[in-house]
């Protein structure tokens, strides 16, 4: 994938991380594979930076966490957006679609 | 490659850090998925080999993210980060290189933690011995010739050992990248010539030094954390500068010159001889000296170390000290002109007798 892409997908990180916690809890593998799934296999993000945002978007009190038990007494993280995170989500899209109409005057 | 290789490379990125309930979860959080990963990969068609690959690379740079949580360096970490860095540089060069990964982590991880080889070596007509050491505990000995003999056991790949015939010099070096997290470590042991003239230089970080009963013309000896402890040895010069280690001198037969530095580790110097000049700097470790007969000079600093001092078969001493706060006992005859003794600390305390 061109790097220039890369760079402003790496700037939403949060955003990516937030849309699919709006539609359901979710994991950290499973939001890579979402993401692979929509880019058609073109882009991920590695598990440094995914938990490096999962923790700031903790620390900020945008999403939660808690663990759910797997079928072999395996135990995996599960994280869900709060209110705050709801919020951040609406925020954030309105703040891209103006960059958006923004960089496409400027570029075209 | 399998799932068990991928959780011994977590285990390795991770294990420089304190093992916090956070540092944990995280662990366990990033294992889970990289298993899930796994799973998928092969699911695809791929082969264990690649797809160990592919999550390897996936995990991208987890050192830094330990870093932001604000993880905490395993205390005795410092030699250990090196360690653990090449494992993950080279996990990565793998990665790139398309090889089989499986195979060469498992090649460098028996090269490091398993070289386990014994040392053993002999030197004739040695006149200088120079160490330089890291983790290493060494023993000194008397050696049944006249050959300088090296025994080294454990962790010993990559040990330097360089005699030069001519002048008589033998080097040994222990490399930095051998301390271990599977422990062990290297011991070595280090036989002298009965009466040798050998100077003897060392330096270590936490390795320990003991020298058992020899006869060396000079010791000079720096160390971080690691102690020196000797028996009954004859030394005629010494210099020893150690920061937390504790510094036990025992001499049987009369020396020039002693001088001792310390940080927080304590001096304990006895001698059944007498000692011309000696030298002691400490800043909070106690100091205890025992001597033999009249001297030059003794020159003793003490920030809040305690300084005590038994002077055996010295009528009178010319006593120059000073203490802020710190009690003054001398029990011995003062008179100027004789041996010179200089004992000044801050708070500790000041006996001689």
């Amino acid at each position: 994938m061109a790097s220039i892409a890369s760079d402003i997908i790496r700037g939403h990180t949060d955003t990516i991380i937030l849309r699919f916690l709006m539609e359901r809890d979710s994991y950290g593998y499973e939001i890579n594979r979402n993401i692979r799934r929509l880019t058609d296999d073109a882009y991920e993000l590695n598990e440094a930076t995914l938990y490096t945002a999962f923790r700031r978007l903790e620390t900020g009190g945008f999403i939660s966490s808690y663990w759910g038990s797997e079928g072999s007494g395996a135990r995996r993280r599960y994280y869900t957006i709060t209110d705050k995170g709801r919020q951040l989500y609406q925020d954030n899209i309105k703040d891209w679609e103006s960059s958006k109409n923004m960089i496409e005057r400027l570029v075209k | 490659m399998s799932e068990r290789s991928i959780e011994e490379y977590l285990d390795l990125c991770f294990s420089r850090f304190e093992e916090t309930q956070e540092v944990k979860d995280l662990k366990e959080e990033i294992l889970m998925n990289a298993k899930d990963r796994y799973k998928d990969c092969i699911d695809n068609g791929m082969s264990p080999e690649d797809a160990g690959k592919r999550v390897i690379e996936s995990l991208g740079d987890l050192d830094s993210l330990l870093n932001e949580m604000h993880a905490q360096p395993r205390s005795s970490a410092s030699d250990l980060n090196s360690t653990v860095r090449d494992f993950v540089d080279a996990g990565k060069d793998f990665a790139k290189a398309g090889k089989s990964f499986g195979e060469q982590f498992g090649e460098l991880f028996r090269s490091r933690y398993s070289g386990r080889k014994e040392v053993e070596s002999a030197f004739a007509a040695v006149r200088r011995l120079e160490l330089e050491l890291v983790s290493a505990d060494i023993r000194f000995s008397v050696s049944r010739d006249e050959c300088v003999h090296l025994e080294a056991g454990g962790m010993t790949e990559g040990l330097e050992i360089r005699e030069d015939q001519d002048t008589g010099v033998v080097r040994i070096k222990e490399p930095m990248a051998q301390a271990s997290i599977f422990s062990g470590g290297m011991d070595m042991r280090l036989e002298i010539p009965a009466d040798s003239t050998v100077d003897v230089v060392i330096s270590t970080r936490s390795g320990d030094i003991s020298l058992g009963s020899i006869c060396i013309n000079s010791l000079q000896c720096s160390m971080t954390s690691g102690d020196l402890v000797s028996s009954g040895c004859s030394i005629r010069s010494t210099a020893v500068n150690a920061k937390s280690g504790d510094v036990t001198l025992r001499l049987d037969k009369p020396a020039d010159d002693v001088e001792i530095v310390t940080a927080s580790g304590d001096a304990d110097l006895a001698c059944s001889g007498s000692i011309r000049l000696l030298n002691v700097k400490t800043s909070s470790g106690d100091v205890d000296v025992e001597t033999c007969g009249p001297f030059d000079q003794y020159e003793i600093h003490a920030v809040s170390g305690d300084v005590q001092c038994t002077l055996n078969g010295v009528p009178s001493v010319d006593y120059q000290g000073s203490t802020v706060t710190g009690d003054v006992r001398i029990r011995k005859p003062q008179s100027t002109g004789g041996s010179i003794l200089h004992i000044h600390t801050v708070s500790g305390d000041i006996t001689v007798h």
